[in-house]
């Protein structure tokens, strides 16, 4: 029985203080009560996002889906731009309209016989190579060439009618116009110029001069190289060798043999100078001077 | 209870001569008490014995400014005509069916049942260590409404808030029960002296048996002394004040008032004793206490005829608590201000 722990209040009713506010308890149910509801606000708002966000993934994986085909006609075009890009020169040898010039006039050499000149070739379709028709391999080119005699002889004329047509690259071969001119050789010694000089004796009382046939034949180029030749140039287009396939095996430039060219004519010049043109004639580049368009 | 030991707790006694003041304050398990005070207030008391409150109101919110007390809440106590103040054993029950019991009881037993009562109870023994079927002692305390009524209106007047009323007795009681005395040794007699009256309190088997108030206090006393010591005495010009001594030639004046006053005691012993059918009881000690203890050499008075051991209540037996007074050794201040340091200490506690 303690005395020492009385607590007595004979304080009216009326009067006695309000039940004892615990201000601790009531802050710290406040700060659980804040917490709580901090915790549960965060995660609802996480949950709206995660939501949003799933909605916006499925959107962008529709609108994704939807552009798939233009994705895979872009990855085409890209692809085309790559191989435009990577294989210019061989889509260039493949393309209707284009001639590799040093490369065939390389290859005409061999071809035209004694006595025939070649003085001019072109295109005959002049005009740029659209990409589509760049790979368009079965569509020909046809080149216009004027040729020289170096005398007034006729059988020149069939005989190198009869070289273009036995040769593989050139077909559909036509002789398009002939005729018979000649040169003054006075003239000739102008052209030479002032170092050189000499005088040609009078004939009948004129200057001499010679008459020559100048003919144009227009050939339709099968293939921009044949199939055996000293040209090569490295390529791996495959829309040649998915039908005519390209000599493409072209040694490196350090391990390049020079080949005497087609017709008798040797390779002269270093190959290895000339990257892309494998013994080709001198003066024959093989990729900075081409004819065509 | 709730607790104010942020800022304090003011106690205060009111007499119908004497405001006594103190204030307290908690820091951890130390009670600091400080501010003790006492003041006359004889000059704002009305013919009919009440309070001027117009006067005593604001002289009170200066004697607490005075003394650079923040706190306003107040705990009073005051001598009360007819208190009830007993221990009743009741069965072990809920509180409020305890305040129930004890309510049936005051109003069963209380001298007039006509007034309204302001009741409140504070069980002794703690209910768990009881076990089922068991009883309890509750000290159940009790008094008129109606006599609250001028404190309330003076707390006001003095800007207080008042924040409990606490009864004389108990304070001196829980005050007697915290210096450590023995309860259980024979029969325990408390004297708590006021100005008009002394309460005695019989503790046996450590419980409070009985509670009686008699009619003879400080004013008795002091009439006693004033009659009868030579009007040429040196001493007569200290008989008002609190700390006054009788000189020692002049103790037997005052065996009028011991004899009455041991009258009293011994018919409330016989009382109690043939109210527990006993033929005698061993009073081992008396102590002395209250705002109305004077003069300060009152256990010399009592002794002439009274030869008990007496006990002072001491602030050295209260290791935790720390008063701050400047009185002198011979004052018993503990004793003196036992009613006001009770409420402080029950506020702050």
């Amino acid at each position: 029985m303690s005395y020492r722990r009385i607590e007595v209040n004979l304080l009216p009713p009326e009067l006695q203080p309000g039940p004892a506010v615990r201000s601790a308890l009531i802050i710290n149910i406040a700060l659980i009560l804040i917490t709580v509801f901090t915790i549960l606000l965060s995660a609802a708002l996480s949950l709206n996002q995660y939501a949003v966000y799933i909605q916006d993934i499925a959107q962008r994986e529709q609108s994704i889906a939807g552009l798939q085909s233009v994705k895979e006609g872009y990855m085409q075009l890209q692809r085309i731009d790559a191989a435009v890009r990577n294989y210019g020169k061989i889509v260039g040898i493949a393309s209707t309209n284009y001639i590799d010039l040093p490369v065939m006039l390389a290859h005409l050499s061999g071809v035209l016989p004694e006595r025939v000149y070649l003085t001019n070739v072109s295109n005959v379709r002049p005009g740029n190579v659209s990409a589509v028709a760049a790979l368009d391999a079965n569509r020909p080119t046809f080149v216009t060439m004027t040729f020289r005699t170096a005398n007034q002889d006729m059988n020149l004329i069939t005989r190198t009618l009869d070289a273009l047509k036995a040769d593989p690259v050139f077909g559909n071969c036509v002789l398009t116009n002939a005729s018979i001119d000649s040169e003054n050789l006075q003239q000739l010694s102008n052209a030479l110029g002032n170092e050189v000089s000499f005088t040609l004796p009078m004939e009948n009382g004129n200057e001499p001069a010679y008459s020559f046939y100048q003919f144009i034949v227009r050939a339709e180029v099968r293939r921009p190289l044949p199939d055996t030749g000293a040209r090569v140039i490295t390529d791996n287009l495959e829309l040649f060798q998915a039908s005519n396939p390209l000599p493409d095996k072209a040694p490196p430039p350090g391990q390049v043999q020079p080949k005497p060219a087609e017709g008798g004519q040797p390779a002269t010049g270093d190959a290895t100078a000339e990257p892309g043109v494998v013994g080709g004639p001198e003066g024959v580049t093989g990729t900075s001077n081409r004819g065509g368009n | 209870m709730k607790r104010y030991a942020s800022s304090g707790i003011i106690g205060l006694h009111f007499t119908q001569e004497e405001l006594f003041l103190a204030h307290g304050q908690r820091a951890g398990q130390t009670f600091h008490v400080g501010s003790m005070d006492v003041i006359d207030i004889t000059q704002h008391m009305l013919e009919g014995g009440e309070y001027n409150t117009l006067t005593l109101g604001p002289m009170i919110e200066e004697a607490v400014r005075s003394q650079r007390i923040k706190t306003r809440k107040a705990i009073i106590s005051f001598p009360v005509k007819f208190p009830w103040i007993r221990v009743i054993d009741v069965p072990v029950m809920s509180q409020r069916e305890m305040a129930r019991i004890v309510r049936l009881e005051v109003e069963r037993l209380y001298l007039d049942s006509t007034v309204e009562k302001l009741i409140d109870f504070f069980p002794l023994d703690d209910a768990k260590d009881k076990g089922p079927g068991g009883t309890m002692p509750v000290l159940s305390c009790a008094i008129p409404k109606n006599s609250v009524a001028p404190y309330i209106d003076l707390l006001e007047a003095a800007n207080l808030e008042l924040i409990g009323i606490d009864l004389v007795e108990v304070n001196v009681l829980k005050m007697a029960a915290l210096q450590g005395v023995d309860f259980n040794d024979g029969i325990t007699l408390i004297l708590n002296f006021n100005t008009t009256s002394t309460d005695l309190m019989l503790m046996e088997n450590n419980k409070l048996q009985l509670v009686r108030k008699v009619g003879q206090g400080k004013q008795q006393l002091r009439e006693i002394l004033n009659r009868t010591m030579p009007p040429d005495d040196m001493a007569r010009r200290d008989l008002g004040n609190i700390d006054f001594t009788v000189p020692t030639e002049h103790l037997a004046l005052a065996g009028e008032y011991v004899t009455s006053m041991l009258g009293e005691i011994r018919r409330s012993i016989e009382f109690y004793l043939t109210d527990i059918k006993r033929q005698e009881g061993n009073v081992s000690k008396v102590i002395l206490a209250g705002s109305g203890y004077w003069p300060t050499n009152l256990p010399a008075i009592l002794g002439m005829q009274l030869h008990l051991p007496m006990i002072d209540l001491k602030f050295e037996r209260m290791p935790d608590v720390i008063c701050e007074t400047s009185f002198g050794r011979e004052f018993p201040a503990c004793g003196v201000y036992a009613p006001v340091l009770g409420s402080v200490l029950r506020g702050i506690g």
